[in-house]
């Protein structure tokens, strides 16, 4: 297996002076809840540490710039990070900000090499994302996180197949995942190195330092069991209809908006994918837009079931207005399940509906039972006057 | 446990399932994905997120309890307009013969798909409903608990159409898909003593034990606007749930301009 590991120190100070050139140089500090959530390499110089209060950090770094956290910023550009990587890779699974993982096991075929490969990844992360980041290529995770960290900016450097511990024995035991109180431990018994660390024998590392000894004594020997998770994005199946003229919430939109589910239906049907999820929204010629959702109690591609939802969804939206534009976008997909032929005839009782069934149960307690209700006057200014019930089973 | 442990195991539990049935005793397995019972959606998400499930479960008997304008009705209501909609078929069994169908139309409840049950007394209204839950009906509802009180029905009797109601709601299947299929709503509106106090139901109604899921209502204060009531807020506490670890209160908004909006929808 070979992963590339693609890491953009300090993620969110780098989107702030991505979008502010004039940032850069500067020291940053990004807060959130009145903690330093990230801050730049400057500030990390001068003292500033992610989780210190905001009073702590401006103590520390005075002339340092405070800024508030926009989450959904840097969730986009994070974003936009891992499309880049999804381009080479169907596996790809995002950490941290500023930190991903793929899978490119197989993909040198297509690209010659993994120095072009990085290059190409590193030419598409600029072009798309005007970001520079660190890359490394080696058989397991830590080894690729390590080889990612230990190079500079917009580089890229490959752990050839077998070569991990030669490359993890000469760095530093402070790179490894382990708690302050063992790295101090390993610094009084003068261990300072990966390479001295993988030497001690395996028993005497679990006892001492139990699970997470072991743990990081694995990864110093270069071996490490993770795999990629890769990041499941939500499917959805989705459609819309611009009207012109616009429509008004007639017989007419409810017969367009038919045809949407149709379609959607028969996108979910070559995929062979069902969904649980129906929105619905409506932009109105006022630029006004309204939308409209319901989970259905099971996943279903039947366009019956999926239009009534949507009919109802429709009643539920409020009339402001000629109709200009209606969007369907069903969610929640998932596989359908497959449905095994039966080998043998098996008879089954043929499915009653529901005035078949209440036939007996009219028949054993009496028709004055059971009823339906039907519109009587529905412009009646008395509520009691505008349904009345009427018996679901005449009697004779 | 060694090979002969596991060869006796399997011996008496071949046994027992001779005796008893091969539904007496199974083994469980922890599937490899974690599956939501089925469940029906309430129309507020506040409140199928904190259910746990996603809404009110299938194939088991929930409880809404409390006071008199609490918005039971109107969620229950929600639950068959939301099973409507899914395609499955409602029933209400309306043993005080109250039943308001301006009111339940105008909480989106198709009018012409439900079957609405009026017995003639409580017992006819247990044996109808125990008939019902085991068919292939999507959702049913009996309104209310409290009109069975002053029928002086026999507590066994009570017991024994209660328990009846549960093996039906229980072991009604789905045929080719195993699913479960009817969601038993019971409404108790609770007059005496606190939600879930024995002195609101007829004595010997064991609702509480075989209930899955028990949610209690309060109407928290009025939703006015210049001078009208356009609708209220309700808080919804989990009393008892099997399903899932109860959350804490939820709050929804029934509005009533027209048409029972849930939150969102």
């Amino acid at each position: 297996m070979r992963i590339l590991c693609l890491v953009i120190p300090h993620f969110p100070a780098s989107i702030e002076r991505r979008d502010e050139p004039g940032l850069e140089g500067q020291p940053l500090v990004i807060v959130q809840d009145g903690k330093v959530m990230d801050c730049s390499p400057e500030a990390l110089d001068e003292g500033v540490r992610m989780g210190m209060k905001v009073e702590g950090a401006e103590r520390v770094c005075p002339e340092a710039l405070v800024l508030a956290a926009d989450i959904a910023r840097y969730e986009g550009a994070f974003e936009r990070v891992r499309e880049v990587l999804a381009g080479v890779s169907p596996v790809v699974e995002a950490g941290r900000w500023g930190e991903a993982y793929a899978d490119i096991s197989g993909q040198i075929s297509h690209c010659g090499d993994e120095g072009l490969l990085c290059r190409e990844v590193g030419r598409k992360l600029h072009e798309e994302t005007a970001l520079k980041g660190m890359m490394g290529v080696a058989g397991n995770k830590f080894a690729s996180y390590v080889a990612a960290c230990t190079i500079g900016w917009g580089r890229a450097l490959l752990i050839r197949p077998g070569r991990e511990r030669e490359f993890l024995a000469r760095l530093p035991v402070d790179l490894l995942p382990i708690n302050e109180e063992m790295r101090e431990e390993l610094r009084l018994l003068g261990i300072r190195s990966m390479g001295q660390f993988s030497q001690l024998p395996a028993a005497a590392v679990l006892a001492r330092f139990g699970p997470q000894g072991r743990k990081a004594h694995q990864l110093a020997q270069g071996r490490d069991g993770q795999l990629l998770i890769p990041c499941q994005r939500p499917q959805v199946v989705g459609a819309n209809l611009e009207f012109e003229p616009p429509l008004e919430m007639d017989e007419m939109l409810v017969r367009a908006v038919g045809e949407l589910v149709q379609t959607c239906c028969e996108q979910l049907r070559k995929q062979g994918l069902s969904c649980q999820e129906v929105h619905l929204t409506v932009s109105f010629e006022d630029g006004s837009s309204h939308g409209a959702q319901r989970t259905l109690s099971g996943p279903t591609a039947d366009p019956k079931m999926v239009e009534a939802s949507e009919r109802q969804l429709l009643t539920w939206l409020s009339c402001a207005g000629r109709v200009t534009e209606a969007r369907l976008v069903l969610g929640r997909l998932q596989a359908q399940e497959g449905k095994q032929l039966r080998l043998g005839v098996i008879s089954r009782p043929a499915k009653m509906d529901l005035a078949g069934f209440v036939r007996p149960l009219a028949t054993r307690f009496g028709a004055d039972r059971f009823y339906w209700g039907r519109v009587a006057n529905s412009s009646s200014p008395l509520a009691e006057l505008r349904f009345a019930w009427q018996r679901w089973v005449e009697e004779g | 446990m060694s090979r002969r442990e596991y060869r006796r195991l399997d011996f008496v539990v071949a046994g027992l399932q001779r005796r008893f049935g091969p539904r007496a005793i199974y083994r469980y397995e922890q599937p490899s994905t974690p599956t939501l019972p089925p469940h029906i959606p309430t129309g507020f998400p506040e409140l199928d997120r904190a259910l746990g499930i996603g809404g009110i479960p299938q194939g088991q008997i929930t409880e809404l309890l409390g006071p008199a304008t609490s918005g039971k009705l109107t969620l229950a209501a929600k639950v068959v307009a939301q099973a409507q909609g899914a395609g499955h078929q409602a029933a209400w069994v309306d043993l005080g013969w109250t039943l308001d169908a301006d009111y339940l139309h105008r909480c989106e409840v198709d009018l012409k798909g439900l079957l609405v049950v009026r017995p003639h007394n409580g017992e006819e209204a247990l044996a109808i409903t125990a008939s019902l839950a085991a068919g292939e009906l999507g959702i049913l509802v009996f309104d209310e608990v409290t009109s069975l009180k002053g029928q002086n029905l026999a507590p066994s009797l009570l017991e024994g159409a209660l328990a009846r109601i549960h093996h039906g709601v229980t072991h009604s299947l789905r045929p080719g898909s195993g699913q479960a299929l009817c969601a038993v709503i019971f409404l108790t509106t609770t007059y005496f003593g606190p939600a879930g106090d024995v002195t609101n139901y007829p004595p010997g109604f064991p609702l509480g034990h075989y209930a899955t899921l028990r949610l209690v209502l309060e109407r928290e204060k009025w939703i006015q606007r210049y001078g009208d009531v356009r609708g209220c807020w309700a808080r919804v506490t989990t009393l008892k749930s099997r399903l899932a670890p109860p959350a804490g209160p939820v709050r929804i908004e029934i509005a009533f301009d027209g048409t029972v909006r849930g939150n969102g929808l």
